[in-house]
């Protein structure tokens, strides 16, 4: 697992590297189309493993539940704690 | 047992066996997303031959692209989901559109972000108010709105039915969106994929350009299932039936 993961590693960090190389050939102003395709490729990756984050925490969510077998709160869309499921509101 | 969560718990018998068997789907097509996405990563920056007229930064089209085309299975796949949902009533369906609309909200941002990224260089603006940007943008805030509906009626049942009429409305953009570079004035490039007379590209390309798409395909179908299955435990657990994802028990 861990030599996969390293080789994949590598391979992520070694596109920008060849790119800003490339830009560098270019002089300085040939810079910022490599910058705005780091970017780009930068920005693909944060949003989907923030993504992968929430589904993960959702995950630890769903099974720290079930250890300790009670009803943790939800994030149960359209779920207001604030009031009963048919929209009254709680009762103190 | 109160009323909505007695409809709640319609087409909630997933077993921890079944779930177990969804995250091990869902974590395997992930996972090979993942992998086809890293050579794409190879392919992008040491073996795809730079394009003539756009230059280096052409590149971006390797994720702008396939994040668009995700991001229309997703809202196709929430859209459909939604419908059946208002139809049977089935809260498997509710669960399978809102993994889905999620994944339009995640594949939808790549896509809007990378764009203007490529915009900035090849058309010298970040953005413009032309019919395509705009109904794509009018569409991912749809699916913001379809999880603000969510969160804001009171009754989840009511806040499910509403937020599926949403995710219907927001997809009927898709045929508007595809079209509209043939029947509006448009900066966006034409199709050079999906084509009646083939695609226009040479082979690297097209090869990097599948392979990617082939990377965000399965990335998105498995991340959705994982998300799926974590739902239905959510509302299983609320409706007194654990079970554990991770291992199956």
């Amino acid at each position: 697992m861990i030599w996969p993961g390293c080789a994949a590693a590598v391979l992520a960090l070694s596109t920008p590297a060849v790119l800003v190389a490339q830009a560098a050939e270019g002089g300085r102003g040939a810079l910022r189309p490599f910058v705005h395709v780091l970017l780009a490729y930068g920005i693909g990756w944060i949003i989907v493993l923030l993504w992968v984050w929430w589904i993960a925490r959702s995950l630890k969510r769903v099974n720290n539940g079930v250890k300790g077998g009670g009803s943790a709160p939800l994030d149960e869309p359209g779920r207001d704690p604030g009031r009963q499921p048919d929209g009254k509101p709680a009762q103190p | 047992m109160d009323a909505d969560t007695r409809e709640g718990a319609k087409g909630m018998q997933m077993s921890g066996r079944g779930a177990g068997k969804l995250g091990r789907v869902g974590f395997g097509l992930a996972a090979a997303g993942i992998t086809a996405i890293l050579v794409v990563h190879w392919m992008m920056a040491f073996w795809v031959p730079t394009e003539a007229a756009q230059g280096v930064v052409q590149r971006i089209f390797y994720i702008h692209v396939p994040a668009a085309w995700t991001t229309f299975v997703a809202v196709g796949l929430a859209a459909l989901a939604s419908l059946a949902f208002l139809w049977l009533e089935d809260e498997r369906w509710d669960a399978t559109a809102v993994a889905a609309a999620e994944g339009a909200l995640v594949f939808g941002a790549i896509m809007l972000l990378t764009g203007p990224l490529w915009g900035r260089i090849a058309w010298g603006t970040y953005w413009t108010w032309e019919p395509r940007l705009t109904l794509t943008l009018l569409m991912w805030f749809m699916y913001v709105g379809y999880f603000l509906v969510r969160e804001s009626v009171a009754s989840p049942a009511r806040a499910r039915r509403f937020a599926s009429v949403v995710a219907v409305i927001g997809s009927l953009n898709i045929p508007l969106i595809h079209v509209s570079p043939d029947w509006f004035p448009s900066l966006h490039p034409q199709a050079v994929v999906i084509k009646p007379d083939g695609p226009d590209l040479p082979a690297d390309m097209l090869i990097t350009l599948l392979t990617s798409l082939a990377g965000f395909t399965m990335l998105f179908f498995g991340l959705f299932t994982l998300r799926y299955a974590i739902i239905i435990l959510h509302r299983q657990r609320r409706i007194g039936a654990p079970s554990r994802l991770a291992t199956g028990h």
